[in-house]
């Protein structure tokens, strides 16, 4: 405070330093009446404000926060833990070698056992991880990408199927997108382990095992919140998960399944960044784009096709190391902008995540924050409370307009699978990226705690953080190597080289990965049986 | 000027923050190796024998930090070049940073760190400093946007 350009600055008239969004569409001092006021009502195509008459007053969003780590042991205490907290749903994370099918015991895998997810390899692991959870009352997300979700998928099926469970009550997610659920759209950690046309066409082959078996469980969630998180805008945000989603709605078109047969099960999970009402605008346009695309260029009859469906996080960029306490205000902002844009659930990102992953106590904090805002705040009590609003109108045809015309440009040069091969998508994450770095390092993005109201010794925060135990890592990779051991070993090498068979053939593997979890193949044994089946090797 | 060796540890494929120090870095006149995505902490020593750099830089999202930069420790003393001079940023709690410090790694770098103190104490390290720089904070900008 003692700084003389600060009091410079409050004597000026202290004001933001600039008047666009995010996103960078110039905004006007005031908003009047627009050409077209909206005629809409909520549930009502194309959905704009919403995708059901009375949102909230008849239902509040699914509280379903992100978590699982360790062993599954570890993971369904969490999660028991989570569900006698409130939360409604359940969100399960795997770590990243599980989402990769490889093995606890593989080389790369030593030092991520357990760390940012629960550590998957057996259909033993899946039943432990679900302990006293019944999947027919609970909907489950499960966090996992093609090909490891064919696996995944398998061992959850077998699961009910021992409990007793009929498929058509179960209700959930499976993630399944290829292109954005590693860590989004990054050229190279989607095309390392499986070229990136193996894993959109056994992502394919999961939606259509599901649409068939399934009625109930959401093939596909096309994760937009990952797209968003590597730094792009919300007009890319919302341009490439559309494309995404088209490369997805047109490989199921052409194995020949109806539009109305899939469409109604495919979902979305988008990010809530801090420019409160640039996403506001971007979930009410990705509405609409959504129920008009389907419609128009899909040909949906069913009405629920056109339902653009998204699961929300309160987006991570924006939270600091510096301060973390500031990351509560604007995580309960972000979760703010999630209710007034419509979303179906929310995770709300807790403040200590710039760090570790969540304690027990920030996880609450998280739930708590959803509570005050679901139960005290009464935003819930009118549909699209923003609706209306000249400039929230005016905003939502903006961006609407933006997103289109990014996604007319990407289908003229080909569509997103051929984009992504091009380094289109990792050219213009690279950009965006650049681009913000730059503009925390000049100050033309403040971040209050960072570039701007920092403190000058700011001690280390006194926080607790999680932490993971080495002797679980031990104690996963002893266990795989025992459960292989354990087994009927000329059973397992048969059931694996019909997986490999079925990966080089036309064939959907489903079948095929169905017999190798009978057989107990462990999932780094489907991986290994992926890639010799269409022989790639892993170059590390 | 100076040789840097960048790198993403085991499965962790978060690279945001190490794709924009490359730039900062190679901008500032250095020779950036960046060895990607996927790397064992064996390949990250072979690299290192074959590069010869002057500093090695490890970036942490997800993962277990310090097992994984001890290992790297090991693979490199292994290699013959126990004196190379290793770095580290990331997401690393306050606990992390003290236990990657008593490890050996030179410097660490949590988000939000500015891109002049990056630079400051990698030139301090190929100075000669080493071991022995603290954990390097972000450069505190206090007041108002504009300021």
């Amino acid at each position: 405070m003692s700084d003389a350009k600060t009091f410079d600055a409050y004597l000026k008239g202290e004001r933001p330093p600039n008047t666009a969004t995010n996103s960078g569409i110039e905004l006007d001092a005031v908003y009047g009446p627009g050409a077209t006021p909206l005629a809409e009502k909520p549930g009502e195509y194309p959905f704009t404000r919403g995708i059901h008459g009375e949102m909230y007053r008849k239902r509040l969003w699914t509280r379903r926060q992100q978590s699982g780590y360790g062993t599954p042991k570890e993971s369904n205490e969490r999660l028991i833990f989570l569900l006698n907290q409130g939360m409604t749903g359940l969100n399960v994370d795997y770590d990243v070698p599980t989402k990769l099918a490889i093995d606890p015991d593989h080389p790369l895998a030593e030092g991520d056992i357990g760390t940012v997810g629960t550590s998957i390899a057996t259909a033993e692991d899946v039943a432990e991880l679900y302990e006293g959870i019944p999947l027919d009352r609970v909907s489950s997300t499960l966090i996992c990408q093609p090909p490891a979700s064919a696996f995944i998928v398998a061992t959850y099926v077998r699961l009910a199927q021992a409990r007793g469970v009929p498929l058509d009550a179960l209700i959930g997610t499976i993630m399944n997108c290829a292109f954005t659920q590693l860590v989004g759209p990054n050229y190279q950690a989607n095309t390392t382990f499986y070229p990136i046309e193996f894993s959109y066409r056994i992502g394919l082959d999961v939606m259509a095992w599901c649409a068939a078996n399934m009625p109930k469980w959401n093939l596909v969630n096309v994760n937009a919140y990952n797209i968003r998180e590597t730094g792009v805008n919300a007009v890319q945000e919302a341009a490439f998960a559309m494309m995404v989603a088209s490369q997805h709605i047109e490989g199921l078109l052409a194995r020949g399944l109806d539009i109305d047969a899939f469409a109604p099960r495919m979902a979305f999970f988008t990010a809530a960044g801090l420019d409160f009402f640039e996403e506001v605008a971007k979930l009410r346009a990705m509405r609409r784009i959504w129920a008009t695309m389907l419609k128009d260029h899909y040909g949906a009859k069913n009405e629920r096709s056109c339902w653009f469906r998204t699961a929300i996080q309160t987006a991570a960029l924006p939270l600091t190391a510096q301060q973390p306490l500031n990351n509560i205000v604007r995580a309960g902002v972000q979760t703010l902008a999630a209710v007034l844009g419509g979303a179906q659930s929310i995770h709300t990102t807790s403040y200590d995540e710039a760090f570790a992953l969540p304690t027990e106590a920030s996880h609450t904090l998280s739930i708590r924050t959803q509570q005050v805002i679901a139960y005290e705040t009464g935003v819930t009590k009118t549909v699209d409370p923003l609706g209306g609003s000249y400039f929230v109108e005016e905003l939502t045809d903006r961006l609407e307009s933006e997103i289109l015309a990014l996604m007319e440009a990407m289908r003229a040069d080909g569509g997103y699978l051929k984009l992504f091969k091009e380094r289109y998508v990792e050219d213009a994450i690279r950009e965006s990226r650049f681009r913000h770095a730059d503009a925390v390092e000049s100050g033309a993005h403040p971040v209050v705690g960072v570039n701007c109201f920092a403190n000058e010794d700011e001690p280390p925060p006194d926080m607790e953080f999680f932490r993971i135990d080495r002797s679980m890592m031990d104690g996963r990779i002893a266990y795989v190597k025992a459960y292989r051991k354990a087994r009927n070993a000329k059973a397992a090498e048969a059931a694996l080289t019909s997986v490999r068979n079925a990966a080089g053939s036309d064939a959907n593997v489903m079948d095929s990965v169905l017999a190798a979890v009978d057989a107990k193949c462990t999932l780094g044994e489907v991986g290994q049986a992926f890639r010799e089946g269409i022989g790639h090797t892993l170059p590390v | 000027m100076a040789k840097i060796m960048i790198a993403k540890i085991g499965t962790d494929a978060h690279d945001m923050g190490v794709t924009v120090v490359e730039r900062w870095l190679a901008d500032a006149g250095h020779e950036v190796v960046n060895l990607g995505l996927y790397n064992s902490p064996r390949r990250v020593a072979e690299q290192a024998a074959k590069e010869r750099p002057d500093i090695v830089g490890l970036s942490f999202l997800g993962g277990e930090p310090v097992y994984l930069s001890g290992r790297v420790l090991d693979e490199l003393r292994e290699a013959g070049l126990g004196d190379t001079t290793l770095v580290a940023g990331g997401v690393l709690p306050p606990e992390v940073l003290r236990e990657l410090e008593e490890l050996g790694v030179a410097a660490t770098f949590t988000p939000g760190t500015a891109r002049e103190t990056i630079l400051e104490t990698l030139a301090a390290l190929v100075a000669g400093e080493r071991r022995n720089v603290p954990t390097a904070k972000p450069k505190a900008r206090t007041g108002a946007p504009g300021g």
